[in-house]
């Protein structure tokens, strides 16, 4: 779980330090204003034009790096990829469909738990940022999820105490399905052309779920580990289309 | 507008690195003993009773309850994997010891928290039966009063002594 927690947080802040860095830039470009002299000046008010923007300003399509790292060397991970249509450069209904990735063994008890299970995920986003035109964007968001999961769960075999009966634990392919909501926080820059990065802070709240006979299960794809509540981040790698 | 972004940056770090430092927890439950509850009752008042004398309870060779007085309610385990469990219950009173073969039939469950916690088995009690002895005090019925036994501490059977 440590090891989890770490390799999360090192993603998390190398795309910070990517997208800051990538802003700081930026800002350096823009000239600062003159000092102030003698006399009568006028000074252009700095309004962000949004005459030229158009309603359908195009698609995107992106792919998440954090779920992908974790995937390989994190308990759980997952692949997954976004469709997002660009509406005035303030809109961004978007889908994420994903495929949530566990195959994690417990050292204390032994018990293991594996699941290879879709989710997607629909929402929209809302870009903050009053210079439209400048491709980089504060967006705020809200996402609903659902999985349908999967999963097989094993462990020793249990020795009943007192009639000694040795019992297997093993079950296989016990199914579940969940549903969540997502608030979304993000920031995003333009680095080349059509090409982005970004990240995004998530606090998920689950809604529904149905749990089987067996228990809960342990991970929900694109949720994280089970719980009423769960925190997430993404960096994403953005290719407009 | 630097000290601006980077102020939003640092703020905005800070915010994370508190979330993943809260969002690390284990709930397994503190109780997690499952046991079936039993209480006595008075056939004749039909009211909770302390039966004063000794009863022990066995199962294939363990001892369950070991010579218990003035009690009131016990609780037994149940067995994971058998379908019906043979109990044996062992009265001694003045008049003499009464030997009860009680039946419990039930269905089990694996059960699972977390992959932190150890696993455990509920069950569902489905019927019961008994045998009758001669020596006072003899059952006269056994009543299902919750079949699911779980973690909860509450009264899963009850059983009616007559001669009180």
């Amino acid at each position: 779980m440590n090891e989890q927690k770490t390799l999360g947080f090192i993603c998390l802040i190398f795309s910070l330090f990517l997208v800051s860095q990538n802003c700081l830039a930026q800002d350096q470009n823009n000239p600062q204003p003159e000092q102030r002299q003698r006399g009568i000046q006028y000074v252009e008010p700095t309004v962000h034009q949004t005459k030229d923007i158009k309603f359908f300003e195009g698609m995107a399509v992106g792919v998440d790096v954090v779920g992908a790292v974790m995937y390989k060397l994190a308990y759980y991970g997952q692949l997954e990829g976004q469709l997002r249509i660009n509406l005035k450069e303030t809109y961004f209904p978007v889908a994420e469909l994903g495929i949530g990735h566990s195959d994690h063994t417990d050292e204390e008890t032994l018990l293991h738990f594996k699941t290879n299970s879709p989710y997607i995920r629909v929402g929209c986003d809302m870009n903050f940022n009053k210079d439209k035109k400048s491709k980089n964007r504060i967006y705020c968001g809200l996402r609903y999820a659902f999985t349908s999961c999967k999963f097989d769960l094993s462990g020793i075999d249990q020795v009943d105490p007192v009639w000694k009966t040795v019992v297997p634990f093993s079950y296989k392919g016990m199914n579940t399905t969940a549903s969540w909501i997502e608030l979304v926080f993000g920031l995003e820059a333009k680095i080349y052309k059509t090409f982005h990065i970004g990240w995004s802070a998530r606090y998920k709240m689950r809604i529904s779920q149905s749990t089987p006979e067996l228990g809960e299960a342990w991970y929900l794809p694109g949720f994280g580990k089970n719980d009423t509540h769960n925190f997430g981040a993404t960096f994403n790698l953005i290719f407009d289309i | 507008m630097r000290s601006k972004y980077t102020s939003i940056h640092l703020l905005i770090l800070w915010c994370a690195a508190a979330l993943f430092a809260s969002c690390s927890n284990t709930d397994c439950p503190l109780n997690n003993v499952v046991r079936c509850y039993y209480t006595i009752y008075s056939s004749q008042q039909g009211a909770p009773v302390t039966c004063n004398d000794t009863l022990s309870v066995y199962a294939a060779d363990t001892t369950l309850l070991n010579k218990a007085v003035k009690f009131a309610s016990f609780n037994l385990p149940m067995s994971y994997a058998l379908s019906t469990d043979t109990l044996t219950f062992l009265f001694k009173s003045n008049q003499g010891i009464n030997t009860t073969k009680v039946y419990v039939s039930h269905t089990n469950r694996a059960y699972f928290v977390s992959l932190d916690c150890p696993t455990t088995y509920f069950h569902n009690i489905t019927d019961i039966k008994y045998t009758t002895g001669n020596t006072a005090p003899t059952i006269d019925s056994i009543v299902i009063i919750k079949p699911e036994v779980n973690y909860e501490r509450t009264e899963n059977i009850r059983i009616y002594l007559s001669d009180f």
